[in-house]
């Protein structure tokens, strides 16, 4: 231990070393400490300034000195009773050491409303509501390839009510990924505007207010505004009846008619040829597609199936030059009345069928040419703007397909001229030198997919899978994943070569909502489950099997990784930890939950081996927490016959529990762990006072920070208020117990994926197929081969 | 073995032993209260009915040798998965039954009965989620929608603010 030249600053100096060695954030406690340390530190001056010349350095218990005004005093006793015998004149110095003293906890800083007494405070940071710390295992798992879509869609056909606990952690990992994409477009920020003109009149939702330091696993998916329901359900509309929509339109209010186009298409379902706007600028026009999309392909106004799916390669129209695909052209069109942007998405004239090269315009300008800084700056928002591709006669047919790549790097240069912030998929930004920049030509290599095998449609999406194209996003480009596109270098330039198409909906353009939202549409289910029901999510796509790769370790980037990230108590946090990450996640990869060995072919049969410390308990996985709990079960023996549970606790007519005294609810909800109270908390108003009366117990406090902007227009985070609330932790499971479960033998026995082949005949060997292979007696050794009984 | 008579709030008696009645604090304090002389003694513990009464007795001859419980460590977890297997079985009751227990143990200050009831209520509430809760003890849901959204996002502190 440390000390400092005042011995009265000692003490206080080595509690707060003890509490360092303690903490796994040793600087957490660091500004609360320092400024104790300075209070004390003023204490002390103040008090030696009381001292008598003799009382300075005198501390002997037994100083027979005789008092004598401002030279000594007489000696006294602690008035706590500590022992410690003093000068009197050192009353408030000694106050600042004294055992007994009450003073506020170390953590008070952070929310510790706790007074107690100063021997005390080791044995209370243990389980002081403030000193709570974040878990940050991780885990990390492969997306499902491309071979095992088909036996995860089976294993994922019943997954509204998760009991298998590596399918619930499976499903709660591909939730949080898919809320973590945040797709924002330019019509985005133009909605988010006037939302906020119009939002200020509408109900204020404080939460959106504060931001927390941590983010909560169950506090995430249901911080959803009344403007983001809203865009859920104008998306998920749209999605709904997107089944030959042609293109999306939306007006300054936010209205999108869907159906057939206005003022483009004919009677006779021939389509006009509606002349583009021209860019304002050129360098709109010498933005030609960007990647590997660009690809003038004819259109067939009469296969309103292409509206969605996207089968028809660019450089594949040579060979398919009848084949008439969805292209849609995304143009700009300014309504320079009132300066908003609309965006229109039409079917163009498919009259051009051949390969089409991209003109000189097309060629992307360089972000660095200094003329661009003199473009005039358009007005915001700006809808995703394509150049002209009607340059030269030569129509320049732009899929309608949201490949992450292409529309990133467009947008990364429309971004560079107009510096504007039009376009970021999150973790995929480009940067400024990408070669890709200087390209003169490029060639449509995408691959025509069309014949990929489409399952039935109930929401009318047409194919889309959302949560790959989601999962898309993220691994990109990586070598192990399913890129959207494959990106070679030849003759310098950098050619992308599509290897599948793909599409969004452009209803997430059209409105304000974020893939991410969208995604986790499922799990506001509680909050709004019109929007979301059926939910079309529900499909895993990651890999059920855990990986742990070190940190150390060099992962495959398209190996997704997912942190615990969820807040404890101290002295939660080794219970939790062993438990959850050491025995339960270490334990889903067929340890503790085994599944059918034909869970490949789609049978969904699994089997828990081992029991929490009692026959009967078993874990569970509360989706709405994100977290996993001990469920207690019936302690007798499973073949207990049922009538003797009808008579048991497990139902009641009438409310016995909300009846009992508020003492004694507090002493049976002293019994529960986090995780029970966090659920006991939302039964009713009583339980919640019940379980809030346990908060500083039991609870932890959080801080929320909140963003502001200074007078000198800088940012700074500040502590706008603290909350309290339960962790997820259960009781500490000390030891794993055999299940009472049959075999699995005896499941496969009646699996019905188990297609057992009995043969009757013998089956020949290869020397014995031949039938020039004979006996010594000159048969044929297919004759001598006796029948398999 | 000297004895001594309870009577219920119904009026009932039942004879039991001194030594097995004093598990109860309450009753203990009533026999070694100085205004308690009567050669023929009876105390009349409150709020315990005839039905309950014998069970209580029930439960106290069985663990009338257990040493005393260790007194509550505030920091201590409490845990609930050691009820005896016993008691387990003493407490496959219905609900109403359990729950005057709960009172009983309350009243007579019994802190073993107190604790495995207590427990086992506990148990029926852990692991489930707030609409099973309210299943099984038939709690009805007094909050509003909007509440109920809100108590799912808001902390305690915001919440009560709001309130």
């Amino acid at each position: 231990m440390a000390y400092i030249d005042f011995k009265p600053c000692g003490v206080v100096h080595k509690v707060c070393v003890q509490n360092k060695i303690r903490s796994n954030d040793p600087f957490s406690f660091l500004p609360q400490c320092l400024h104790s340390v300075f209070e004390l530190s003023d204490s002390l001056i103040f008090a030696m300034e009381e001292l008598h010349i003799h009382c300075l350095k005198c501390v002997n218990r037994r100083c027979m000195i005789r008092p004598e005004p401002n030279v000594s005093c007489d000696l006294m006793g602690c008035p706590l009773v500590c022992g410690a015998v003093f000068h009197s004149c050192k009353l408030n110095e000694h106050r600042l050491l004294c055992p007994y003293e009450r003073v506020p906890c170390l953590n008070c800083g952070f929310g510790c409303p706790f007074n107690l007494a100063r021997v005390k405070m080791a044995q209370h940071l243990e389980t002081c509501p403030a000193s709570i710390v974040c878990c940050t295992m991780e885990w990390n798992r492969w997306p499902v390839s491309y071979a095992d879509r088909k036996s995860y869609d089976n294993l994922s056909k019943e997954v509204c009510d998760v009991e298998q606990l590596d399918m619930a952690l499976a499903l709660q990992d591909q939730r949080m990924l898919l809320e973590s994409l945040k797709v924002v477009t330019t019509v985005t920020k133009a909605l988010e505007e006037q939302n906020q003109d119009s939002s200020s009149r509408q109900e204020s939702n404080p939460e959106n207010e504060f931001i927390e330091m941590d983010e909560e696993p169950y506090g995430g998916p249901y911080t959803t505004s009344v403007e983001n329901r809203r865009s859920f359900a104008v998306t998920l509309d749209v999605l709904r009846s997107a089944k030959n929509i042609d293109f999306i339109v939306e007006n300054t209010n936010g209205e999108e008619q869907n159906g057939g186009c206005s003022g483009v298409r004919n009677g006779d379902g021939e389509f006009s040829n509606e002349t583009t706007k021209e860019s304002d600028t050129d360098s709109d026009s010498d933005l030609g597609a960007v990647g590997g999309a660009d690809c003038p392909f004819p259109v067939d106004p009469e296969d309103e199936r292409d509206d969605w799916l996207e089968n028809s390669g660019c450089g594949d129209s040579s060979e398919e030059e009848g084949e008439m695909n969805g292209g849609i052209e995304l143009s700009e069109l300014h309504n320079e009345g009132d300066g908003v942007s609309q965006v229109r998405l039409e079917r163009v004239n498919g009259s051009s069928n051949a390969r089409q090269v991209l003109s000189d315009h097309s060629i992307p300008v360089l972000a660095q040419e200094p003329e661009m800084a003199h473009l005039p700056q358009l007005p915001l928002p700006l809808p995703i703007p394509v150049p002209n591709l009607m340059h030269n006669n030569v129509l320049h047919h732009l899929p309608f397909r949201i490949e992450d790549r292409w529309l990133e790097r467009k947008l990364e240069n429309l971004q560079a001229l107009r510096g504007m912030n039009l376009f970021t998929i999150k973790g995929r930004r480009t940067l400024f030198s990408d070669p890709y920049l200087f390209k003169a030509k490029m060639e449509d290599k995408a691959v025509d997919t069309s014949d990929l095998e489409v399952a039935d449609d109930l929401m009318g999406l047409h194919g889309i899978d959302l949560i790959t194209a989601a999962l898309l996003f993220c691994l990109g480009d990586s070598p192990g994943g399913r890129g959207i596109s494959d990106c070679r270098f030849v003759d310098g330039y950098r050619i992308d070569f599509g290897t599948q198409t793909f599409s969004l909906p452009s209803a997430i353009l059209a409105t304000s909502t974020m893939v991410g939202d969208i995604a986790s549409a499922s799990a506001c289910d509680h909050a709004s489950p019109q929007l979301s029901n059926p939910s079309p999510f529900h499909t895993l796509r990651l890999d059920l099997v855990l990986e742990c790769v070190a940190r150390y370790q060099t992962k495959q980037r398209s190996m997704f990784t997912f942190v615990c990230g969820q807040l404890f108590r101290r002295d939660e946090f080794s219970s939790h930890f062993k438990n959850v990450h050491g025995d339960i996640h270490a334990g889903l990869n067929g340890w503790m939950e085994q599944r059918c060995p034909l869970a490949y072919y789609g049978c969904t049969y699994s089997q828990r081996r081992f029991c929490p410390s009692v026959q009967g308990f078993r874990v569970i996985h509360d989706r709405h927490l994100g977290s996993f709990g001990v469920q207690p079960g019936l302690a007798a023996c499973p073949n207990e016959p049922l009538s003797r549970t009808d008579t048991c606790q497990f139902r009641s007519h009438c409310d016995h529990l909300s009846d009992l005294p508020f003492e004694l609810l507090q002493y049976i909800a002293s019994f529960l762990d986090g995780f029970s109270l966090c659920q006991l908390s939302i039964v009713s108003r009583t339980m919640r006072d019940v379980c809030a009366s346990l908060l500083q117990s039991r609870g932890m406090v959080v801080l929320l920070w909140e963003k502001t902007k200074q007078v000198d227009g800088t940012s700074s985070w500040q502590i706008q208020d603290k909350v309290w609330r339960f962790s997820t932790a259960f009781d500490t499971v000390n030891e794993w117990k055999f299940a009472n479960i049959s075999s699995m033998a005896d499941h496969l026995k009646m699996c019905t994926f188990n297609t057992i082949t009995r043969r009757e005949e013998a089956v020949p060997l290869p020397c014995m197929s031949f039938t020039r292979e004979l006996t010594k007696e000159g048969r044929s050794l297919r004759s001598v081969l006796k029948p398999v009984i | 073995m000297p004895t001594i008579k309870l009577q219920s709030s119904d009026g009932e008696m039942f004879e039991v032993d001194v030594e097995i009645a004093k598990q109860s604090v309450t009753i203990k304090t009533m026999l070694e209260g100085k205004w308690y002389t009567g050669v023929d003694r009876w105390v009349t513990p409150p709020n315990v009915s005839s039905l309950i009464c014998p069970q209580v007795i029930q439960w106290c001859t069985h663990h009338k040798d257990d040493p005393p419980p260790p007194e509550d460590d505030e920091n201590k977890e409490k845990r609930t998965d050691d009820i005896p297997v016993w008691d387990q079985e003493f407490l496959k009751v219905d609900q109403g039954t359990l729950f005057e227990l709960i009172l009983a143990a309350n009243y007579l200050d019994i802190k073993g009965l107190l604790d495995v009831t207590c427990k086992t209520v506990a148990n029926m509430i852990k692991g489930k989620t707030p609409e099973e809760i309210r299943k099984t003890f038939n709690i009805k849901n007094d909050f509003t929608e909007e509440e109920e959204a809100q108590v799912k996002q808001v902390p305690f502190t915001l919440w009560h603010k709001k309130k």
